[in-house]
């Protein structure tokens, strides 16, 4: 098996996840451990269909159209209590808003000094932050270029980092309106969500710029509980189960104080965590019903009983904030909260390292690191958009990209920022020394070993399990 | 008990500093419009610490892009730092370069739109994205919280009273709580208005997921629409809320009103943990018994002051918005933080030491808080909805308003007629309102085109289209003749001890505006000081009603102002100067008692 930098250098030295994998450069996704199922697209529709037969012929009119009574937990997951019922949508019954189609539209030179926006996912703001300093005390915001009437000279520029949610920016940059130069989002599974709004190419280029996988970190005594209670495994399906059976015996399976329940915590809203942690729970269900799924379908969101898993965990989950820093501030902060809000969060595997791992070390807490087996990669990637921006501002957000890649960038986000590199002059063993301390904590020198990473969705699929979740009522 | 008890009304309020309420725990400051100047409004329970730090953070000049970042800082409740939000990224959502008009205070008026925003709890950042997605259909309001600080919604009680439950040895729960509710007459009880305020709203989300415990038998994870619908539980709570004695918008009012006053004034009152670290020594000095902290059985809120940039906040500010709450969560403020007795919201380095007094204000070793999980948006909505439509405890107020000659200038009517309208609205369902107009004479409004049951001028059903009629009639109120004041004061409590409406078990209170010397009434103060303390109900027991006074205009050393403080003072009320900026404030503040 390679090591972990091998791997990503691989796969993603020239381009997105996505890319990589419909190139075939990287592995088929397989979910070995659960046999050999047929793919699930097709049968997990027209289970939809069945479960909602009697009220096809309203298909559309609303997103309360259909109802039906359905089991919400996959059957072979050991359940006491049945939900009553849920209300079961159709996909083409829920309202997504896709921008129409328009033509990058770019922009002539202009003259003298000049500035490029930068919409980046808040997730890797204290490393760009940091480098923006670096960038700047060193004056390498100059680019040679022409101005508007052709005459090449040397051009300083300003950059302007808006941190903002993933599927925020790219909703803005699809509809056309803003004036970003670059879209760094979260994770390439967004793509598309821009890409599919322009006929011509709207990306420059575009390259990963550091990884960092989400990961369950659950509190080490919880989990050393949960694992004598019989829990193998960490994952969505499992978590409703331990869910369910504490509901079904009415008390704590975990505490000496009977009456305080589990909880696990996911991120609310529009964020690449709150998104992945769907298209998570998703891969878990179908896993679990040993189906093989390259890729989550609209079909398979039509099933009405995974509709039913994703109205439990989504009234059960604790979902405290947007954001995974401070799910992590709050695990790391416990003791002197002076208890917790709940035992494990999906969070990412930098900030569970250098916000929680750390700090709970220093009050001699342990906590551990659990990989998904199934999870979409967070790969940071940097798109440099030609729709409304100069070719001068594009080398000069090039510039910076370059910059983010150098060696010394690259190494400070290990270092300092507990981020995986995309560059392959950071060394492995410069990466197994800042993540030596927190292996003993479950964290993996290869994620290779770790975790399936599965191709992202399309555009609408990530939109439609987006508001379905949404529209779906809590469950008791 | 050897401390005694007040037994009607809103009691012991006529020591609280008004100026507390309004003039403090506000920044300004100014770059001469070369600055990038952000607005921020925060939950008044962390101002003692949020107006050193914001100090401390303009006078570091901080620059970004070349450009000295200042904050201004205003603090008020939770509710209302949510609904400014709301307000002030709609208005940027409508039109960017649509100047914000504060809904709710002209004190904000020269605000042009909040950049920053800190209620106490999760709870308003749950309810105000809701709200807001409600509202425009758009997402989040408040775009990545950080906690800042945080402390435990806790109750604080007597030592004595706490021994009476049991205490230390076992934990007391809402159940208890409500049982001695119930039984025992003597014990009042004390928590913020929950629309208005987080403890208030806290405290009302706990006694809900103890009541479905009590009424089912079930621990659950999170509450839902459902259990805020279901009789039993909205009994169960609706029990615990007869024993209180009044609401309001600030729970720094209880604790300063505890510091001061001593058990006579509650049994036990909704306050943060910090509040009781910083009552302590105020409390003993004053000879009272120990003030404890109670955290539930059944589990408490952590109120753990996230920080958020509004939606519609330029990139600029955005930027200068995450410098200073960089500055907040740093090691030296969230040291100050905890000296203020907060917990710190961050502590990366895992070397803040808690303040001592956590040692002490449990009466015990604290093992492990158990939290309770921040329901969503709608469930929250729902519990407010079943508090003001009979899970609270009822009130009646007697409005009593100046319309004399003078009430015509610089639009003093306008202020008082809007102000009284804003009280009946938020009154709930339950509640009772008596409307007085006064000139030269007091006049029991008539109200015409009301229905039957109102024409008495008293509602006994307060529902919206009453209110509207109600709200109609005041509309109407026009300036003209003497004042006063004596007279009005009188008949209107009278009118409420004679109401037979108006029984105990209701929060009863006079809230009366005035412009100016008393210059038409029969009664002189002798007699209105001596009638008032010696009003009986109809079934002849003793009946004190609190007079809120509120001077509008009225010089500190007027005859008029000499004369309502102490109409406030023997009748337990509380008296406040006002001016056009802040009288709809103050009344919008004494509504949120009843």
């Amino acid at each position: 098996m390679k090591n972990c930098t091998s791997f990503f250098i691989g796969v993603f030295l020239s381009g997105s996840l996505a890319t990589a994998q419909q190139a075939g450069r990287l592995k088929p996704l397989e979910f070995e451990s659960f046999g050999g199922a047929k793919p699930a697209a097709n049968s997990a529709s027209s289970s939809a269909v069945a479960n909602v037969g009697q009220t096809t012929s309203r298909q559309g009119s609303s997103t309360e159209a259909q109802v039906a009574a359905v089991r919400a937990l996959p059957q072979n997951v050991k359940i006491h209590d049945v939900p009553k019922s849920i209300k079961v949508f159709t996909m083409d019954s829920l309202t997504i808003n896709q921008p129409s189609k328009k033509t990058p539209q770019r922009l002539s030179e202009n003259d003298g000094a000049f500035s490029i926006k930068i919409a980046a996912g808040s997730e890797k703001r204290e490393w760009l932050s940091a480098a923006y300093e670096l960038f700047m005390k060193r004056k390498m915001n100059i680019v040679r270029a022409a101005d508007s009437r052709g005459n090449i000279g040397d051009r300083t520029f300003d950059i302007n980092i808006v941190y903002t949610g993933s599927v925020a920016s790219g909703d803005e940059i699809a509809l056309g309106d803003s004036d970003y130069t670059v879209w760094s989002p979260a994770s390439s599974m967004f793509r598309g969500i821009v890409s599919e709004a322009y006929a011509g190419s709207v990306f420059e280029s575009e390259d990963p710029l550091v990884y960092s996988p989400l990961v369950h970190l659950i509190f080490q005594d919880t989990i050393d509980k949960m694992t004598k209670l019989g829990i193998k495994e960490i994952n969505f399906v499992t978590l409703a189960k331990f869910y369910r059976d504490e509901q079904h015996d009415n008390r704590s399976h975990l505490y000496e104080d009977e009456t305080k329940m589990f909880k696990y915590a996911t991120t609310s809203g529009d964020s690449n965590s709150a998104l992945t942690s769907l298209f998570m729970m998703a891969y878990d269900y179908f896993a679990n019903r040993n189906q093989r799924l390259q890729i989550l379908s609209e079909g398979n969101l039509n099933d009405a009983e995974f509709q039913g898993f994703l109205s439990y965990l989504k009234s059960r989950l604790v979902t405290p904030s947007s954001s995974t820093g401070t799910l992590g501030v709050k695990m790391a902060n416990f003791s002197n909260s002076g208890g917790r809000e709940f035992e494990g969060a999906l969070i990412y595997e930098n900030l569970a390292v250098t916000r929680v791992l750390k700090q709970l070390g220093a009050n001699n807490v342990k906590a551990r690191i659990v990989y998904p087996k199934y999870s979409l990669m967070t790969d940071h990637p940097y798109y440099i958009i030609t729709h409304k921006t100069t070719p001068s501002q594009r080398l000069a957000a090039a510039k910076f990209r370059d910059f983010l890649l150098s060696k010394e960038v690259q190494t400070i986000a290990v270092e300092q920022f507990g981020f995986r590199p995309s560059s392959d002059q950071v060394s492995a063993k410069a990466q197994t020394k800042a993540f030596a301390d927190f292996v003993k904590s479950g964290l993996a020198q290869d994620l290779d070993t770790s975790t399936n990473f599965i191709n992202p969705p399309t555009p609408r699929t990530i939109r439609l399990l987006r508001e379905l979740y949404r529209n779906l009522e809590s469950v008791d | 008990m050897k401390y005694s008890y007040i037994i009607c009304g809103i009691a012991l309020l006529s020591s609280f500093p008004v100026q507390q309420v309004f003039a403090q725990n506000v920044v300004e400051c100014s770059t001469n419009g070369l600055g990038t100047t952000l607005n921020f409004i925060y939950s008044s329970e962390k101002a003692k610490w949020i107006v050193d730090a914001t100090r401390s953070f303009n006078a570091s000049k901080i620059q970004i892009g070349g450009k000295t970042v200042c904050v201004n800082a205003y603090a008020d409740n939770s509710n209302s730092v949510a609904d400014e939000a709301i307000g002030s990224a709609k208005a940027k959502l409508a039109n960017s370069d649509q100047v914000y008009q504060s809904a709710n205070f002209k004190k904000y008026a020269q605000v042009s739109g909040w950049d920053l925003a800190s209620p106490a709890s999760d709870i308003y950042i749950s309810k105000a994205n809701a709200d807001f997605k409600a509202q425009t259909g758009k997402g989040d309001v408040f775009l990545n919280s950080t906690p800042l600080v945080s402390s435990p919604v806790v109750i604080a009680m007597w030592e004595d009273v706490a021994k009476s439950f049991g205490y230390p040895q076992k934990d007391i729960t809402w159940a208890q709580i409500r049982e001695r509710a119930e039984k025992d007459k003597n014990f009042r009880f004390g928590q913020t208005q929950p629309r208005s305020s987080n403890s208030g709203l806290s405290a009302l989300l706990a006694q809900f997921y103890a009541a479905n415990f009590e009424n089912t038998k079930k621990n659950i994870v999170r509450l839902s629409k459902a259990e805020m619908t279901v009789p039993a539980n909205q009994t169960f709570v609706q029990t615990i809320q007869k024993s209180v004695v009044h609401y309001g918008e600030s729970t720094g009012f209880f604790q300063k009103t505890l510091v001061k006053n001593g058990p006579s004034y509650l049994s036990a009152a909704v306050l943060y943990e910090n509040l009781v670290i910083e009552a302590q020594n105020e409390v003993l000095k004053n000879g009272f018994p120990r003030l404890l902290a109670i955290i539930p059985k059944d589990g408490t809120f952590n109120s753990t002051h996230p920080v958020a940039i509004v939606r519609g906040t330029s990139d600029e500010k955005k930027k200068a918005g995450e410098k200073f709450i960089a500055f907040l969560t740093s090691q030296s403020q969230q040291q100050a933080a905890v000296a203020a007795g907060f917990r710190p919201g961050a502590d990366e380095d895992g070397n803040l030491k808690l303040n001592a007094s956590l040692q002490t204000i449990y009466g015990k070793v604290l093992k492990d808080i158990k939290y309770l999980t921040t329901p969503d948006g709608e469930t929250i909505n729902e519990a407010l909805r079943a508090f003001a439509n009979g899970v609270k405890k009822p009130a009646h107020l007697a409005i009593v308003l100046d319309h004399s000659g003078s009430m015509s200038e610089r639009g003093r009517m306008i202020n008082a007629r809007d102000g009284a309208i804003g009280i009946v609205k938020s009154l709930t369902v339950n509640d009772l309102v008596t409307l007085f107009q006064f000139d030269s004479r007091a006049d029991l409004l008539i109200f015409k085109n009301l229905p039957a049951n109102v024409t008495s001028g008293t509602s006994p059903l307060l529902d919206e289209r009453t209110k509207n009629l109600i709200n109609g009639v005041i509309g109407q109120i026009a300036p003209a003749g003497g004042t006063a004041i004596r007279d009005s004061v009188y008949q209107a409590a009278s009118a409420i001890c004679r109401d037979p409406n108006s029984a105990n078990g209701r929060i009863r209170g006079i809230i009366l505006l005035t412009d100016g010397d008393d210059t038409g009434s029969r009664m002189d103060s002798n007699n209105l000081f001596t009638g008032l303390a010696s009003l009986k109900t109809t079934t002849g027991e003793p009946c004190q009603i609190p007079v809120f006074t509120v001077g509008y205009e009225v010089s500190e050393a007027s005859e008029a102002s000499q004369l309502l403080r102490k109409i406030s003072s023997i009748t337990k009320g509380q008296y406040f100067s006002g001016n056009q900026d802040t009288v709809v404030q103050i009344l919008k503040y004494l509504a949120d008692f009843m």
